[in-house]
């Protein structure tokens, strides 16, 4: 084995350093397919049809990926050289593997990367979300079914040119989507605001008269309220018809208010109240209700119902509901939690004999709804895109020239626009009326390919962004969304040239509208989308529920939004002696409570178990399948999110892993892991992958803290946790505090990996050897500030490698 | 009855030029009409085809047929399918060379044949394939169903297309008459023709001025915006041929939404409703998936609360495996129903609509705990009328020189070697795609190729 540590080395520079392999002539893996490979598949002898001689060597031109990946394949799995035949040591495996696949990737980024004279990215759907809010002032939700279609994913990243595709079914949902947009912009007729309040009374009892009476009866002063409970089925909050005839007209921004107490439980959650997109804790004491405000986007019509949301629930089918009830009939009736008279004694126990909570409740009085709420901002977005109702055919043009000068984010020319203006004058030919026939213009400006695609290039092919096209480049990095009147004013002005850009750049990092993008770019690079896939199995894991997931997966955001703001150094991603939790987070960790609502920063004592990205809940169970964890793919996130490397793809149809037969000691994981990977071929891979997995075996498919791992089936007691483990380059570590520690003495290679993901994400493709010299350009400056993280951001923005093509 | 049928329909030129008024100019027209659009058409027999995708696999133990040609005996999990001994084909030993290792990715694939990467872009599904020369005879061009996550289809550009879930959102789309009448949905069909017009006239000129360079996306942009115009040029024509009358009892059977909870009425409904969209030729081609690899809904009514993925993924575990083929025979009884109702329901000239309908049943993955996507479950059935002979297990894994018979055990039953089978092809020729080009060519298309068939299977 002294062998094998001899070659580690090489082999980790080689998987993790950037760019260390070019195409030369003496490969180290051609050494390799000499001695085992040649004999068999080359000019003497053609086994399976393969001669490896004739194989392309040509990677980026990809002609014999497949091929290729086939041989890595073969190799990998053991299946190659044949048993027969002399076999090759751990270390060459391991060595011709890292080096054949990262020739193999560096082949397909130069293919993903490849830019035509005129490159077109398409927007992805949150893009389009956006671009149209800030366009007309519209709120449209292309993610709801039906709309748009969804956008495929790069390693989490969702706005990959190469990933991004079009179909006529594309185009067909874009062009209905322009027409539902238009819609909201110019409605033919104008929806008015509401405003509706609805009493517990009318949410829970009908007219409530029969519970009145029977409270008369009993001689009860207190008013009915609504208790709802966790198990519930969910009642109406939100009613379409609460606001007239239901139609989509309606869709729009809703102001919600609502008083409320929540009951906690000794020892429970807080409650929880979930109505539609809208979800906060409900802490006011039973007699001191309190007023919860919130506003949320509906796309109507819709209905809202009340859930509350909480591990203990109440089995419905057992009687929860009709706990309150008057004694003849099965109807509900609640006033106060003291009130004892009218229950039935057959359904669950509510609260104890002090009065306390057994369950986590919400007892509501009045929801109040306004909307749909239209600001004079959004409305000033539409001024002047429309001509006079009389408007000659000048005038129009002026106006389409205007909005799509906008709508494309550059300057049009009139002669761009002489097919939409010609279908222009052939609908008014035909009798159509000017807003009707302008309305085809608009719509031809939002399904145009200039308004999908952030289109940059000319067919004379050219090394610099255009200002106009660096302004999109820079406010769909940073905005998510179109530029503002200010920076196309600056790319018309020839202030988005050189260092002049540093002005709109800080001014854009100090805009709200930033907030998308430090929402969009952690969930995009820590593959966020992810959490929650395989939901955890409900009786393993009874602490979870959808709350906690929610929380999990806006802990990453709310962290990097808080390094933001400070400026705080990025190995805050790797340790960190504080995160961002809300009361639910905190909970779950056994943190202290911080007193109200939403994230906070709160501090961490090393027997906290936490700090840093890789010890989130949402990280530990975005990496494990929702009923064990999964150290394999924990390395693999690690190696591709903080080393921004894949590692060579498993062979086909590995064996894998049977649980723990009942009259075996009970065996961990990692136990049957090493046992599984008992040959050479396997050893070569996972020997790099695993152990950056293994460090985090003491935290579970949730993300909790434990010594013991638990084992379902098997003799003897839960076997200890053995996070221990030795990176390829030797250095070993013996629990997860020494692991992040390891990563940390190697601050310069975790920085860059960062900044190489955040050009992937500005610049819309993956990056290449190319890209190499103008990335180090960045790194040196984010160096010499500490690697700070808003200077990082701004590093990348006014950088070299984001104003070229 | 007599109303049901719709007779073959194709866009008379002068019909077509009338419908698109002024605003389209005569190389559109070309476009429009299909290549091959031959006299004959409108007095051959319609042909159908439907494939129906089940998700992670089976469990091959209890699923493999072990005897091959025509005394072969029934598996369990196939039990529901003796029925129809005589009109079907299971088939055992075929793989697609580009999906294996390719875990769930295996769906994508399944009707294309084609390679999985981050670079390499999918090919056009057969389905896809055989609408290019059915498309021409029915209102719409095929039909997309996936209960959960994505449909099978994907276009000639490598893209996929969306699939509708709900059963009411199936027969709207097939059945229900145009929002606000017809007049109004042709000058909304005209408007948009118009604005997919000026657009493509706009990217047909930078297209032009780019010459022969790459041309990357913009190509295509180009070619969906012309084939979204052509579809509605054709969409205008077809508004003036009624849609065809469905009865009160039909309806009231297919035009309801069916919660996911109640998985067999789920299944069978969507059935049906293939079934009656055959029987009116409103569409030829039709793919249904009974739910995608990551999440196909658990069916409770049988007791299975679990989620078909994790049932896959047993892990040896007996009460998994037991409960995964108990799914696997729920899925192939209601397909067991589809073939029934296609039998009983006739088609023009009084023959069962099944004669003329393929329908094949199956999967892109074999054993799902440890993502083995060789020796597919597969099953085809029908269209006798299109020349298949059935009544024989078709079993590719025997016509290998080095098979040495399946891994039965000392009870009988298959043993857990089979596995291997199921996770490396035992026959290296045995490609997915030779089966697909065959419903190809029994479809009319005109191709001596698809994906990476080396040859058309014999069937």
């Amino acid at each position: 084995m002294s062998h094998h540590r001899r070659y580690a080395l090489p082999c980790l520079l080689l998987a993790f350093a950037f760019g260390t392999t070019t195409a030369a002539a003496a490969e180290p893996f051609e050494a390799f397919l000499q001695t085992h490979c040649s004999h068999c598949h080359g000019p003497d002898a053609t086994e399976g049809d393969l001669r490896i001689d004739q194989l392309s060597r040509d990677f980026p031109a990809g002609h014999d990926s497949h091929r290729w990946a086939e041989v890595v394949e073969r190799v990998n799995s053991g299946e190659m050289p044949p048993a027969s035949e002399l076999q090759p040591t751990q270390a060459e495996i391991a060595s011709f593997v890292s080096s054949l696949d990262a020739l193999i990737q560096q082949g397909r980024a130069a293919r993903m990367a490849a830019r035509p004279p005129v490159a077109h990215y398409r927007l992805s759907r949150k893009e389009y979300q956006n671009t149209v809010y800030d366009l007309l002032g519209v709120r449209y939700d292309p993610a709801k079914p039906g709309e748009l279609n969804e956008d495929s994913l790069w390693h989490g990243y969702e706005r990959i040119g190469s990933e991004l595709s079009l179909s006529p079914s594309h185009i067909d949902r874009y062009y209905r989507a322009a027409g539902i947009v238009l819609d909201r912009a110019f409605p033919a007729s104008t929806v008015e605001a509401k405003k509706v309040r609805k009493t517990a009374v009318e949410l829970r009892y009908g007219d409530g008269k029969q519970q009145q009476a029977m409270l008369d009866r009993l001689g009860i002063q207190r008013p009915l309220r609504y208790l709802l409970f966790p198990g519930m089925f969910g009642r109406e909050a939100l009613s379409p018809y609460w606001f007239g005839k239901p139609s989509r007209a309606q869709s729009g921004l809703y102001k919600m208010r609502l008083q409320a107490s929540g009951v906690r439980p000794p020892g429970g959650q807080p409650a929880h109240l979930r109505i539609g997109p809208i979800e906060f804790d409900v802490t006011a004491a039973e007699d001191d209700p309190q007023i919860y405000e919130a506003e949320a986007f509906l796309e109507m019509p819709t209905h809202l119902g009340f859930k509350v949301v909480a591990t203990d629930e109440i089995d419905g089918r057992r009687g929860g509901a009709f706990r309150y009830q008057l004694q003849d009939r099965p109807a509900y009736i609640f006033t106060h939690s003291s009130e004892t008279l009218p229950l039935n004694p057959n359904a669950p126990q509510m609260f104890d004999g002090d009065g306390n909570g057994i369950f986590s409740t919400v007892i509501v009085d009045w929801i109040e709804w306004e909307g749909p709420v239209v600001s004079a901002a959004e409305k000033a977005r539409r001024d002047g895109v429309q001509p006079p109702a009389d408007a000659p055919l000048e005038v129009v043009a002026e106006h389409l020239q205007r909005f799509a000068e906008r709508a494309w984010r550059r300057p049009v020319t009139r002669d761009e626009l002489q097919d939409y203006l010609a279908a222009y004058q052939a609908q008014r030919e035909a009798g159509a009326t000017t807003a009707e026939a302008y309305r085809t213009l608009l719509e031809g400006v939002l399904t145009s390919r200039h308004f999908l695609y952030l289109v940059e290039g000319d067919p004379t092919p050219r090394e610099f962004l255009t200002p106009w096209e660096l302004a999109s480049r820079l406010s769909y990095f940073l905005w998510s969304s179109m530029p503002d009147d200010d920076l196309f004013a600056a790319a018309g002005s020839g202030q988005l040239e050189g260092a002049a850009t540093g002005g709109q750049v800080d001014r854009m990092l100090a805009d709200s509208r930033s907030d998308r993008f430090l929402a969009d770019f952690t969930r995009q690079w820590l593959q966020l989308h992810r959490v929650g896939m395989f939901p955890p199995d409900k009786n393993l894991y009874p602490s979870y529920d959808t709350w906690l997931e929610a929380s999990m997966r806006s802990e990453p955001v709310e962290f990097f939004r808080e390094l933001f703001h400070q400026n705080l150094p990025i190995d805050a991603f790797i340790e960190s002696d504080w995160t961002m939790a809300n009361v639910r987070l905190c909970n779950f960790y056994g943190l202290p409570e911080p007193k109200t609502d939403g994230f906070h920063r709160v501090a961490l004592k090393p027997e906290h178990h936490r700090g840093g990205l890789l010890a989130m809940g949402a990280v530990l169970g975005l990496t494990s399948d929702g009923t064990r964890h999964r150290p394999v793919h924990r390395g693999v996130w690690v190696s591709e999110v903080m080393f921004n490397k894949t590692p060579p793809p498993p062979p086909a149809n590995v064996p894998a892993i049977e649980p723990n037969p009942p009259d075996d000691p009970k065996a961990t994981l990692r136990a049957k892991l090493e046992a599984h990977r008992n040959n050479a071929a396997c050893a070569a891979c996972h020997e790099k992958i695993d152990p950056l997995g293994l460090a985090w075996d003491n935290y579970d498919a949730i993300g909790q803290w434990r010594t013991r791992e638990r084992v379902a089936k098997g003799t003897g007691d839960n076997p200890p946790v053995n996070p221990a483990g030795v990176l390829p380059d030797g250095r070993a570590f013996e629990n997860p505090r020494q692991f992040k520690q390891l990563l940390l003495a190697d601050r310069d290679t975790i920085a860059h990996r960062f900044i190489e993901h955040l050009c992937t994400y500005a610049l819309r493709r993956v990056l290449t050897i190319d890209d190499r010299d103008d990335v180090a350009a960045i790194v040196a400056v984010a160096k010499q500030n500490d690697y700070r993280l808003k200077d990082i951001v701004r590093a990348v923005a006014v950088s070299e490698l984001i104003r070229r093509r | 009855m007599a109303n049901i049928l719709t007779q073959s329909w194709r866009i008379d030129r002068r019909h077509a030029l009338r419908a698109m008024g002024g605003c389209i100019g005569l190389p559109m027209l070309e476009c429009m009409l299909p290549a091959r659009a031959s006299e004959q058409a409108t007095t051959v027999m319609p042909k159908r085809a439907a494939f129906i995708y089940l998700a992670n696999g089976v469990h091959s133990l209890n699923y493999q047929i072990t005897q091959a040609g025509k005394d072969y005996q029934f598996s369990r999990s196939l039990q529901p399918l003796e029925k129809h001994r005589s009109v079907i084909t299971p088939i055992s030993g075929l793989y697609h060379p580009g999906a294996l290792g390719h875990h769930h990715n295996c769906i994508k694939t399944w009707l294309t044949g084609g390679q999985l990467g981050p670079t390499d872009r999918n090919t056009i599904s057969v389905d896809q394939k055989i609408a290019e020369v059915t498309a021409e005879h029915t209102r719409y061009p095929s039909l997309e169903i996936a209960i959960t996550q994505d449909s099978l289809a994907w276009t000639v550009d490598g893209v996929q297309l969306p699939p509708l879930r709900r059963c009411s959102e199936i027969f709207a789309a097939l059945f229900e008459e145009p929002k606000g009448g017809k007049a109004a949905q042709r000058t909304v069909l005209r408007r948009k023709g118009s604005v997919l017009d000026a657009n493509l006239a706009e990217v047909q000129r930078l297209s032009s001025k780019m010459g022969a360079a790459d041309k990357g996306r913009l190509e295509q942009y180009l070619t969906s915006v012309r084939e979204a115009e052509i579809r509605t040029w054709r969409a205008d024509a077809w508004l003036d041929t009624p849609l065809p009358e469905i009865s009160a009892t039909d309806r009231s059977r297919t035009n309801r939404d069916i919660p996911r909870t109640q998985a067999g009425d789920y299944f069978r409904t969507v059935y049906d409703l293939m079934v009656l969209a055959f029987q009116t030729d409103v569409v030829r081609v039709a793919t249904f998936s009974l739910g995608g690899e990551g999440d196909a809904i658990a069916i409770p009514e049988i007791g299975i609360t679990e989620s078909r993925h994790q049932l896959s993924h047993h892990g040896g575990d007996p009460g998994y495996m037991e409960k995964l083929t108990l799914y696997d025979s729920f899925a192939i009884e209601q397909f067991s129903y589809f073939l029934t109702r296609l039998a009983e329901t006739k088609d023009l000239n009084g023959k069962p609509l099944l004669d003329t309908t393929m329908a094949l049943f199956g999967s892109g993955m074999s054993y799902g705990h440890s993502h083995g996507n060789a020796n597919l479950p597969l099953v085809l059935a029908g269209g006798e009328g299109l020349g298949l002979q059935h009544g024989s297990h078709l079993d590719l894994n025997r016509k290998a020189a080095d098979f040495e018979g399946y891994a039965i055990g000392g009870n009988g039953e298959l043993t857990t070697k089979h596995y291997h089978l199921c996770s490396r092809p035992a026959n290296a020729n045995a490609h997915m795609s030779n089966l697909l080009l065959l419903m190809a060519q029994r479809m009319g298309a005109e191709i001596d190729q698809f994906g990476d068939s080396t040859g058309v299977l014999p069937l």
